[in-house]
């Protein structure tokens, strides 16, 4: 009890002493000072704007960092958040709350589309926006399937992501023209050709084009060599492929893997 | 006076959030973002820029030699790769041509930063992971990379195990012993430094010797 009192009496003093801040005493205990953004003008604090939030999900490095300048340059949005953890983003999501969540597709350390559902199961509804270098039949039918509201690629003007997180923020969807050529005439989502990979088949897919053995795969998601082989099978049958080497090229043609 | 520095990127988002980057930075003006060759002609003519970051993954053109050319226009500038796959034979081809340096994109902003200034000072610029691969510590000289140490057989049974073949298929197409070919792919896998024919199958494909 005494500690969380504390806590709220720092916020007041670091919003009070920041020299940026117009945010009134009365709000700062409610909302983090650096999620408000002070327009340039005036001292009136009327004319504070709440901005968007936005987390980024994202293997580190020097990409996420600028695109998350990029964005916070942008004086509709704040970055709340940068983090390429699937646990770290389930707790990044209840303590920053961010309105939209920025998750690249095509990440290392994890499947982001998994992730990303996941922690919009755990909280209220947040907005996505998925991006990736170059999109697959796999990835596209993956997003849309997730009902991410955005998915754009990095080839595109940054102005079109930035589009797609406003859109985001508000709850609506926004498919950009590189995006487009992946769904049918009439707009919709058409089933990949490799057929749709179940999430386990996936995710043992991820883990084998990453270079695993079934039994590490297995002793990592703490199911039997059996089932992983069996799982991995499975995958082959649909990716009509028939060897793990020709799986691992097909989940890397599919940008489910870097080579 | 500035660093006058171009960003050879054809992923907008990324040059657009570069240029940004490098612009907040004292003493960095960013004279040009381009995703063609022949743009960067014209940003070379125009701008005698000091340094060139490159990506070394551009559709269309050959990232490298589209550098040089550029190069050759300007007074004294300087070609940096900045790219996502650092591949043995990417690395030895961009230091033999005359890069000075090779960034890998996983590289926290403030490194590569630093590089661009250290690069403008004459200095060779290398990600660690470049570095420890490739790299000799005493004199910044590229080694020799791995692909040059597999043998040609080796080789081609590695082309055989990325178009998926088996053991078994491989040395009924080569006609040798099953045994052969695992020594031989145990042997490719040792000197590559990977642990599993998957992993091999992949540097290949990154190295650009086989296709997915």
């Amino acid at each position: 009890m005494a500690a969380s009192h504390k806590s709220v009496q720092l916020l007041h003093t670091a919003v009070v002493l920041s020299p940026n801040s117009l945010v009134p005493r009365t709000q700062s205990a409610h909302i983090e000072p650096d999620c408000r953004r002070p327009t340039p003008a005036g001292p009136d604090t009327s004319c504070v704007v709440p901005a968007t939030r936005v987390l980024i999900f994202d293997d580190p490095g020097v990409i996420r960092e600028a695109v998350g300048r990029l964005i916070d340059a942008d004086p509709r949005f704040v970055v709340c958040a940068q983090t390429d953890d699937a646990a770290a983003l389930v707790e990044l999501v209840a303590a920053r709350d961010p309105h939209v969540i920025l998750c690249n597709l095509e990440m290392r350390s994890c499947d982001a589309v998994r992730a990303v559902t996941a922690a919009r199961e755990r909280a209220a509804r947040r907005g996505v926006v998925a991006i990736a270098h170059a999109l697959s039949e796999t990835l596209v039918y993956r997003a849309r399937s997730a009902a991410f509201e955005g998915l754009v690629t990095f080839a595109e003007p940054a102005q079109r992501m930035l589009d797609s997180i406003h859109r985001a923020a508000a709850g609506e969807s926004s498919i950009s023209p590189a995006v487009r050529r992946f769904l049918g005439g009439d707009g919709v989502l058409r089933e990949p050709k490799a057929g749709r990979l179940s999430p386990r088949e996936f995710e043992v897919v991820r883990l084998a084009a990453r270079g695993h053995t079934s039994t590490e795969i297995a002793k990592l998601l703490a199911r039997s060599p059996r089932t992983v082989e069996n799982q991995l099978q499975s995958a082959m049958r649909k990716a009509h492929v028939n060897s793990r080497v020709d799986l691992v090229r097909w989940a890397i043609r599919e940008r489910v893997a870097p080579p | 006076m500035a660093i006058r520095c171009v960003l050879f990127d054809d992923h907008l988002v990324v040059s657009e959030a570069l240029r940004m980057m490098l612009e907040a930075e004292d003493g960095i003006q960013v004279v040009g973002e381009c995703a063609s060759a022949q743009t960067l002609l014209d940003i070379a003519d125009r701008h005698d820029p000091d340094i060139i970051l490159v990506d070394l993954e551009i559709p269309g053109c050959d990232p490298v030699e589209s550098a040089l050319a550029a190069k050759e226009r300007t007074s004294a500038c300087k070609l940096v790769a900045l790219t996502a796959y650092p591949s043995d034979a990417n690395i030895a081809r961009a230091m033999s041509r005359g890069f000075v340096g090779f960034l890998t994109k996983s590289e926290p902003a403030e490194f590569i930063i630093e590089a661009v200034r250290g690069a403008a000072r004459g200095e060779r610029v290398f990600s660690e992971f470049v570095r420890s691969r490739s790299v000799n510590a005493q004199d910044d000289h590229i080694i020799e990379t791995k692909s040059s140490r597999l043998t040609r057989r080796e080789i081609e049974i590695v082309l055989f195990a990325a178009q998926g073949l088996t053991t078994q298929q491989i040395a009924s197409q080569v006609s040798r012993s099953p045994r052969t070919i695992e020594n031989q792919l145990h042997s490719a896998m040792k000197k590559v430094g990977v642990q599993s024919r998957v992993e091999l199958v992949k540097w290949a494909i990154r190295e650009g010797l086989a296709t997915p």
